[in-house]
């Protein structure tokens, strides 16, 4: 029951915010756009060196949408009220995360293999990166929104949240991408499969557990 | 309760470390470096050269034993990390801070003495082979730590970042190992392994565990000694710094 009603609020607040929402969406499509223009024969030609692009442009929009995050309830207060309550705060942080995911990594998972599939990738290949990116971008989102959490209320964010990120984020996109290219060279690719899912399960158990802990500390201070 | 031997109890408290400590990290630097010369000087001029790299293959002997204790501090910063989560010691803190700078050195001349190898031996300075870049990765690792202990003015609060930080890269490092099976690349698959067969001779080896150890040992000189900085620097309105230093001054 809470947590629809936190899920549905998130939403509103989301999508009340008008054009702003869009914004990672075409980010995401600007930056693949400016890779297939000046990558263009590589890009349309070789199926990995597509995948690899949408999986890549995957990461860098999901630390750009991170930056807000946590930015609107710290600043407001909604957050030093959630950490007070120390069994509803991992409620409300995954609720949270799962809005998120829900505006991030659910149309990500759409797009990437739809401009794969209008660049000639076939349809196989395509639904494989769909797959992979919907079990990718969860394990993307606890990490980053680990990280963020650590830096609510510095008032940095930006290319210091990236350096922090991004290595991090390195064996999501190594699995993520070593699936598709091997399915794209017709090779087995069970074990990194499995790897992407154990990621995924590692991740979305562990997280939401620290989360609560790490706003705490960064609402005392 | 006899878990913790008393002088290593005696340790986490930083006044007794503090003093504690000053004697031994002379004997440290002393003996990493007599040992860093004898193994040197034992694998650049005394060992036989490698039958197919010749002469440029000595350089493993600077190579190796930074790379490795470049991995081995990172992982004991994430070690670190977890005793100040489950036990809050002050110690552990001040660990992670003045062992990440020295890790981030050893990295960085990990990839470069990497690159002066590769040079003769590959042709090339920089591959961009799974090995060489997990190693850039935990290079970025550990300028992430340092970062983040400067970006949060709170100490407590960079304390526990910290130790988050360094857990959640922790899970990177493995990779490093695993990435030389996932990906078949240019870089020769690691010689020696704990358990098994060596695949290098044992001439070769003698001097190279010698290094292996004495950079350790220097290493370990300078973290303790930097944590000794940063103890006074952390507990400067106390009375016992401002008693020591006193005394120091008379």
């Amino acid at each position: 029951m809470r947590f629809w009603a936190f899920y549905r609020r998130e939403l509103l607040i989301e999508f009340r915010s008008g054009v702003e929402s869009f914004i990672p969406v075409v980010f995401f499509l600007l930056v693949v756009g400016t890779f297939a223009f000046t990558l263009h024969s590589v890009f349309t030609g070789d199926s990995r060196v597509l995948v690899s692009v949408i999986w890549i442009t995957t990461l860098f929009t999901s630390v750009l949408s991170l930056d807000k995050l946590f930015k609107r309830d710290h600043a407001d207060g909604t957050l030093a009220v959630a950490v007070l309550h120390r069994d509803a705060i991992t409620t409300t942080v995954v609720t949270k995360l799962i809005a998120h995911w829900s505006v991030t990594g659910i149309p990500i998972t759409i797009l990437g293999p739809t401009v794969g599939l209008l660049s000639g990738l076939q349809i196989d290949h395509a639904l494989m990166l769909g797959f992979t990116l919907l079990i990718g971008t969860p394990t993307i989102t606890m990490l980053g929104a680990l990280v963020t959490a650590l830096l609510v209320g510095l008032g940095r964010g930006g290319e210091l949240l990236t350096v922090l990120i991004l290595p991090l984020y390195i064996p999501t996109l190594l699995f993520g991408i070593s699936v598709c290219h091997l399915h794209i060279e017709s090779a087995s690719y069970t074990s990194e499969l499995l790897w992407c899912f154990a990621l995924l399960t590692g991740s979305t158990t562990a997280i939401p557990l620290a989360l609560g802990p790490v706003l705490k500390m960064s609402q005392d201070s | 309760m006899k878990f913790v031997p008393s002088w290593l109890n005696r340790l986490a408290s930083p006044q007794h470390f503090f003093i504690d400590i000053k004697p031994w990290i002379m004997w440290l630097y002393v003996l990493g470096t007599i040992g860093l010369l004898v193994g040197s000087v034992w694998g650049l001029a005394f060992v036989p050269p490698e039958r197919y790299q010749g002469d440029s293959f000595r350089i493993l002997y600077v190579h190796a034993p930074i790379a490795h204790l470049a991995q081995l501090i990172y992982i004991s910063i994430a070690i670190a990390g977890v005793v100040h989560l489950v036990w809050k010691l002050k110690m552990a803190d001040v660990y992670m801070s003045a062992a990440a700078p020295v890790g981030c050195w050893l990295t960085a001349l990990a990839l470069v003495s990497g690159m002066i190898w590769g040079m003769p031996t590959w042709g090339t300075a920089w591959v961009w082979d799974a090995r060489i870049v997990s190693t850039l990765i935990l290079f970025f690792l550990y300028f992430g730590l340092i970062v983040l202990r400067r970006v949060i003015p709170n100490p407590a609060r960079a304390a526990t970042a910290l130790s988050i930080l360094a857990i959640v890269g922790a899970i990177n490092v493995p990779i490093i190992k695993f990435s030389v099976e996932w990906f078949n690349t240019l870089h020769q698959p690691a010689s020696i392994e704990l358990f098994g067969d060596v695949s290098i001779d044992r001439v070769f080896l003698v001097p190279l565990f010698i290094n292996i150890a004495s950079i350790s040992v220097l290493s370990a000189g300078i973290i303790l000694a930097y944590m000794r900085y940063l103890v006074v620097e952390r507990n400067a309105s106390m009375t016992w710094i401002q008693e020591w230093s006193r005394g120091k001054n008379q």
